[in-house]
């Protein structure tokens, strides 16, 4: 009976192979009819693509049977969503010339719309954009982004602030998967570093529906680049080198897609000396370095989908802003020369993510089933190289399960569970317990209803969330759970030349048992924290409105929010210090907030002139507790200018574009009670981007970071209590290499 | 490309890798002081020279056995108070 089984199955099985589905059609000019040589066409499920020959036609080969959502794109022309419901038929699409075009394609909220038609408040990017002008780190070209800021401590510490928020209300999603590596410590920066990324997209605000309990800030989902094109493979490397900390990053990639077998596999490291400021001194103890090996493998059989996923990333990060002087100023931070070399205190980091996806897809249905696992090690070195004084390893187990059904073309239902097993575990020889061993169980389960009428879109949906924390002390054990309820509703209409959108939503962040327990001394912080059992969970409501207009030559867009908090977090300053290790006493308290502000950008695109853009965003903020007092780390105002220059030409060696990038950051005056206030500054970043078209073709690009090399310590800066400036003056060249295409 | 060229790449890339690997995993060493915390503020004692992998180790373990009365630093400043004989602790690896 089994060999049958078998001998069938192997049938249906080889049958199917022999069969693959593919989808052809062609892309047109709007006005002419014309067909577009080497537009792309991107398939959303299958995360790869093909593109057009000279005369705009194309065939995806190996398709997944049922619905399918292409985006279609040519350079100057208006991208396009469509969903293919007949893959029988050729598929025409028609493309209009468009001289601005800032949307993105939204994968992080199911709703695979262009940006301008979502009903969340949402910014998609390109890294490569976000790096025109290229940036230390992944953060710093996060920050890029109206209303992201970088909260850094020197250059290989950074974490992400959406619009005055970081920390745990900072949710990080690497394709789905939600990032936990102890987020909660002010020097724990950023999880992942650039390597095989394509895009970044940042759900401003709470955006509990789709993401879980506490994103009360907001969710950076981060998109890997797609596989290789259908039945091609391509071998890639890049190499960058620094001259502030006299940097190197090199990364290498291979894809390959082979019928309905897709795999990637990428290698990169980086290595950074101490950096400089102004004056030809160095930061001490500044440098960092690290590496990460990735991998994914995709496969798609009939209307399944699978996709597994695997990171290690492993980073050794010095601690600046330490010293044993008695009378320390900030000559002791600083020295006359630039090391490399390892030194205490300093971080070492080592991170697994791996995840398996199945996707599959019906008539009107779609099922999303994601099994995730993340472990963060995290050890410090504060006083001793060989004994870490902490020493935390954070498991995480999480599953993610999305189910959308289409009523109609007008209405779509999505629903779904989220859940995550969480353990903390303290090395036995660890000489601080900043967090006790402890399990943490997160439950929620949505229900979110769509509908699109014309050039309107509405949202509406419910979720239930429960966390319970249980410590694993044998003396005084801590066990807790919290719950709520929230919502968010949206309506957006976008015409040919306006969109409007209007969200409101709800979040809850149940406390970390780092607030509730803490009762010790953070080497990392310089702090003495003192927790508060007694903690409830702060709940966020925000409402963000959206005004776009969007024309051949200029888009202004105008992005306004408020959001209130009630039970926020902070750390108190006590006035006192610890009587052993000298440290300043902070009690962790709540206190109900107000944030509010927004962005404001425009795009210009010269009609006589279509080879310049004029792109200038300003970013504001406000930040207060019930009392009036300003909340601590509000970042500073800030207005970013970007004057760009294309070039076309057919020569070998080509220059593509020249950037130039102005910012001007406003003073901080409204600050807590224990920060000082900020000056103002200004930054002047200059890149140029070309190629080489060889036997392998070459693009590079060099530039300048901080051209005047202004000396400034920017408000978020962690260094910024010791008077150690932001980095200075930075050249930098890089070269990506295409070694092989087939 | 060709195939045997592609091979050939991927070889160099492999050895490549392997050397980086191997020129990784060397002995820890680090310069060590000895020192004192004094009313919540760390003094460097004395320097104690480079240590390397086992002896490290230990070092840092079991600390550094001071013979005679401190009165200054290592480098030459007072203490707030002596520092008797006896043992101290060894920090090794930092930046100073």
């Amino acid at each position: 009976m089994t060999k049958n089984l078998l001998f069938i199955f192997f049938t249906l099985f080889v049958f199917h192979c022999g069969n693959a589905q593919n989808i052809k059609g062609s892309i047109l000019d709007l006005n002419s009819g014309e067909g577009l040589p080497f537009a792309k066409i991107y398939c959303i499920e299958t995360q790869n693509g093909a593109i057009a020959d000279s005369n705009g036609n194309w065939v995806l080969e190996n398709v997944i049977n049922n619905q399918m959502t292409l985006q279609i794109s040519a350079s100057e022309y208006e991208s396009k969503m469509i969903e293919v419901d007949n893959p029988n038929t050729d598929i025409i699409v028609e493309l209009e010339l468009a001289h601005i075009h800032l949307d993105e394609v939204i994968i992080s909220t199911s709703d695979s719309k262009l940006q301008r038609y979502s009903t969340f408040p949402i910014d998609s990017r390109k890294i490569a954009d976000l790096n025109k002008i290229e940036n230390t780190n992944l953060v710093d070209a996060l920050s890029n982004m109206p209303g992201i800021y970088n909260q850094s401590t020197g250059n290989g510490i950074a974490k992400p602030v959406i619009r005055g928020l970081s920390g745990m209300r900072v949710l990080t999603s690497l394709n789905g998967l939600r990032i936990e590596n102890q987020q909660w410590g002010a020097d724990h920066g950023f999880a992942l570093f650039n390597l095989g990324i394509d895009r970044v997209e940042v759900i401003k605000g709470p955006s509990s529906l789709i993401y879980g309990a506490d994103a009360l800030g907001g969710v950076i989902y981060v998109a890997d680049e797609p596989y290789a094109n259908a039945n091609e493979s391509e071998l890639k490397m890049s190499s960058k080198f620094e001259t502030n900390s006299l940097a190197t990053v090199n990364n290498i990639s291979y894809k390959s897609s082979k019928n309905k077998l897709r795999f990637t596999v990428y290698g990169g490291c980086f290595n950074r000396a101490d950096y400089g400021i102004p004056g030809n001194q160095f930061v001490s103890n500044s440098k960092n370095s690290g590496g990460s090996v990735k991998t994914a493998i995709g496969y798609n059989k009939k209307n399944w989908i699978t996709n597994f996923r695997y990171q290690l990333l492993s980073f050794r990060i010095g601690l600046p802003g330490h010293t044993h002087d008695v009378n320390p100023d900030v000559s002791s931070f600083l020295s006359d020369n630039q090391s490399r070399s390892y030194n205490i205190p300093a971080q070492h980091i080592t991170n697994h993510l791996a995840q398996w996806e199945n996707k599959i897809y019906f008539k009107n249905d779609e099922l999303v089933a994601q099994l995730g696992f993340t472990s963060n090690e995290l050890k410090e070195y504060g006083e001793k190289v060989t004994v870490p004084g902490v020493d935390m390893t954070l498991q995480n187990y999480s599953y993610n399960l999305r189910w959308k059904h289409q009523f109609n073309k007008h209405f779509e239902l999505v629903s779904g569970s989220q859940g995550m097993f969480q353990s903390n575990t303290n090395g036995r020889y660890a000489e601080e317990v900043l967090v006790p061993n402890a399990d943490f169980v997160d439950l929620g389960a949505f229900s979110l209803i769509k509908g699109t009428f014309n050039i309107w879109n509405i949202q509406a949906g419910a979720r239930y969330d429960q966390r319970s924390i249980t410590t694993l002390e044998s003396v005084d054990p801590f066990a807790k759970t919290f719950s709520g309820v929230n919502y968010s509703a949206g309506i957006s209409r976008s015409s040919k030349n306006f969109t409007t959108r209007l969200n409101a939503s709800s979040g809850f962040r149940p406390p970390h048992v780092s607030e509730l327990l803490a009762n010790g001394v953070h080497h990392g912080t310089m702090q003495y924290l003192i927790g508060d059992v007694n903690l409830d969970s702060e709940r966020a409501n925000q409402i963000d409105f959206y005004f776009g207009s969007h024309f051949d030559h200029i888009e202004i867009v105008i992005n306004p929010f408020i959001n209130q908090i009630n039970n926020f977090v902070f750390k108190d300053p006590t006035g006192n210090t610890d009587s052993t290790s000298g440290l300043p006493l902070f009690n962790i308290k709540q206190t109900d907030a107000l944030l509010s502000g927004g962005d404001i950008a425009i795009h210009y695109h010269p009609h006589i002139a279509h080879w310049l853009h004029l792109e200038s965003n300003f970013s504001l903020l406000s930040a207060q507790d019930i009392s009036n007092n300003s909340l601590p780390f509000t970042p500073q105002n800030r207005i970013n200018n970007i004057v760009k220059v294309d070039f076309n030409s057919d020569k070998n060696l080509k220059i593509n574009s020249l950037s130039a990038q102005y910012v001007y950051f406003f003073e901080q005056n409204k600050v807590a009670i224990y920060e000082q206030t900020s000056d103002a500054y200004q930054l002047i970043n200059l890149g140029c981007n070309g190629s080489l078209l060889t036997k392998h073709k070459i693009d590079f690009s060099f530039g300048v970071n901080n051209l005047l090399n202004v000396k400034y310590i920017d408000h978020l800066s962690r260094l910024k209590p010791y008077e150690i400036a932001n980095p200075g003056r930075n050249f930098y060249i890089k070269l990506n290499f295409m070694i092989s295409k087939s | 490309m060709n195939p045997n060229k592609k091979i050939k790449t991927m070889k160099k890339l492999g050895i490549l890798f392997a050397a980086v690997i191997s020129l990784s995993s060397c002995n820890k060493c680090a310069e060590c002081h000895a020192a004192a915390e004094i009313n919540g503020t760390e003094y460097e004692l004395m320097e104690l020279g480079e240590y390397c992998g086992d002896e490290l180790k230990s070092v840092e373990a079991n600390g550094y056995a001071i013979t005679d009365t401190l009165y200054v630093t290592a480098d030459g400043d007072s203490l707030p108070s002596p520092v008797y004989p006896g043992n101290a602790e060894a920090h090794c690896g930092e930046d100073h």
